[in-house]
């Protein structure tokens, strides 16, 4: 009976100590998790401040707490010409976990925003399918195909629409408008704005519009939007980038996909020389030769059954 | 006149001391072997933590780690980018696991380990996501269980 006692003690640690390592591996993992968020929420906070931050001329060295266990430190290092740097530096619980970003941002006359180029331009002019929109004009439940074309002062509603094609407005192919040549674009329930072929990557190129959703929307834009304000309360995902004279207004539920990853290049239908886009990179933090060399190569100790 | 004598067990004795011989029967059936798949259900338990671990601390220090397969040895280990192996949480020793040690499942064999250009080694970059995908075969007697590593996600799909 001894031995058969002994017996089941050894099986029984055999199972005990392979769940006892998941046990407190889980929970350790579960925690390094947690401060990782911890630490990317709080770089989030430190980009916000840092784009502010770029308002102001000069070199700027801030450090602040985000929350309770997180801090962020942002620096702004002026390069001459044009071109800031910011380094974004966050750590969470205490730990030496850090996240590392860089934007770069190229200083631009004001109120200037990425303008389609002149062969844009004379691919709009030359478009076989071209939707004018005069006035006031709803669509709804219906797929739009082409280039969409706000006329000075236009006023676009769509709701549960499909724009196959890509939004452009008057004053966007002009290059100059007064205040009464401005367009809304409202949106409403389930939309999907592609781009057309002929303005690839673009769904709206309309720099004096204001795009505004009625807090139903569903949405799936693909490309950049070029517009004068952005204000989307309902949800969905913006793929593409977005240059707006204004801040937009997004709700959290809208996602950026992509967005603050890695600099994305813009359309070749927009000239963005001028650009006041701020990019932003997380680089990756790669694994080098020589390390992966190191672990492949790892030897066992002999002493290890 | 003679005393009765008061050696040996009670009924409650007896019965205290099968009750927990049953139930430590029923705990340690899986180990016992009989199921080949519920051994290798927990080996590959292991191998996902130890993989999980390697992950954490690659993201948690933004460096390489590593999980080394060594199929001739049975064993694996996780390893940092200078070639060590970490410390293991629950025994605070290195984290190296070795299938013919006597606390682990019998008749486990470390068929194939292969990452790409790695070889035998899963080498997270600092955020987690393995350098090269690859696959580890692991078999005890007839049963066989294949672990992928995709290399888009980092997640381990047992088939």
């Amino acid at each position: 009976m001894l031995l058969g006692v002994l017996l089941l003690a050894v099986l029984v640690s055999t199972v005990c100590l392979g769940y006892a390592r998941h046990v407190v591996i889980a929970a350790s993992n579960a925690e390094a998790a947690v401060a990782v968020q911890q630490a990317e929420g709080a770089a989030d906070s430190g980009l916000v401040w840092a784009k502010q931050s770029l308002l102001a001329a000069g070199d700027r060295t801030v450090r602040l707490n985000v929350g309770s266990n997180a801090q962020v430190a942002v620096n702004v290092v002026d390069n001459g010409s044009t071109l800031r740097t910011l380094t974004i530096q966050s750590s969470a619980s205490g730990v030496t976990q850090a996240m590392e970003g860089s934007l770069e941002t190229y200083a631009t006359v004001a109120d200037e925003l990425p303008q389609l180029t002149s062969s844009a331009r004379n691919a709009i002019v030359t478009h076989p399918a071209v939707v004018d929109v005069v006035g006031s004009q709803s669509f709804s439940a219906t797929t739009l195909t082409g280039i969409i074309y706000l006329h000075n002062g236009a006023h676009l509603t769509l709701t549960d629409c499909i724009v196959a094609g890509t939004i452009v407005s008057q004053p966007a192919l002009a290059g100059r408008w007064s205040p009464a040549d401005c367009t809304t674009i409202s949106l409403g329930g389930s939309i999907v704005i592609e781009s057309d072929p002929a303005l690839a990557g673009c769904s709206i190129v309309a720099p004096d519009a204001a795009v505004i959703g009625d807090g139903s929307e569903a949405l799936q834009i693909r490309g950049c939007i070029v517009c004068d304000s952005l204000s989307l309360t309902g949800w969905g995902a913006l793929h593409g980038q977005i240059a707006s004279t204004s801040v937009p207004t997004l709700n959290r539920s809208i996602d950026l996909p992509g967005s603050g990853r890695e600099p994305r290049a813009w359309p070749a239908a927009l000239a963005t020389g001028s650009e006041r886009i701020g990019r932003v990179s997380f680089p990756r933090p790669v694994a080098t030769p020589a390390q992966q060399a190191a672990i492949r190569t790892f030897v066992f100790p002999p002493d290890t059954p | 006149m003679m005393e009765r004598s008061h050696s040996g067990f009670t009924l409650i004795e007896l019965l205290v001391v099968l009750a927990i011989m049953a139930i430590m029967a029923v705990v340690a059936m899986p180990a016992a072997g009989a199921s080949y798949d519920q051994r290798l259900d927990l080996v590959e338990m292991q191998i996902t933590d130890a993989i999980g671990r390697a992950q954490a601390l690659a993201r948690s220090t933004q460096l390489p780690f590593g999980v080394v397969f060594d199929a001739s040895g049975e064993r694996f280990a996780v390893v940092d980018s200078t070639g060590a192996a970490v410390t293991d949480p629950l025994t605070r020793s290195s984290y190296i696991v070795g299938f013919d040690r006597p606390d682990q499942p019998k008749g486990i064999d470390v068929f194939s380990a292969a990452f790409g250009a790695n070889g035998a080694a899963a080498i997270f970059d600092g955020q987690g996501l393995p350098v090269s995908g690859g696959t580890v075969v692991v078999r005890c007697h007839g049963s066989t269980r294949t672990l992928t590593l995709d290399q888009a996600t980092g997640q381990l799909a047992s088939s």
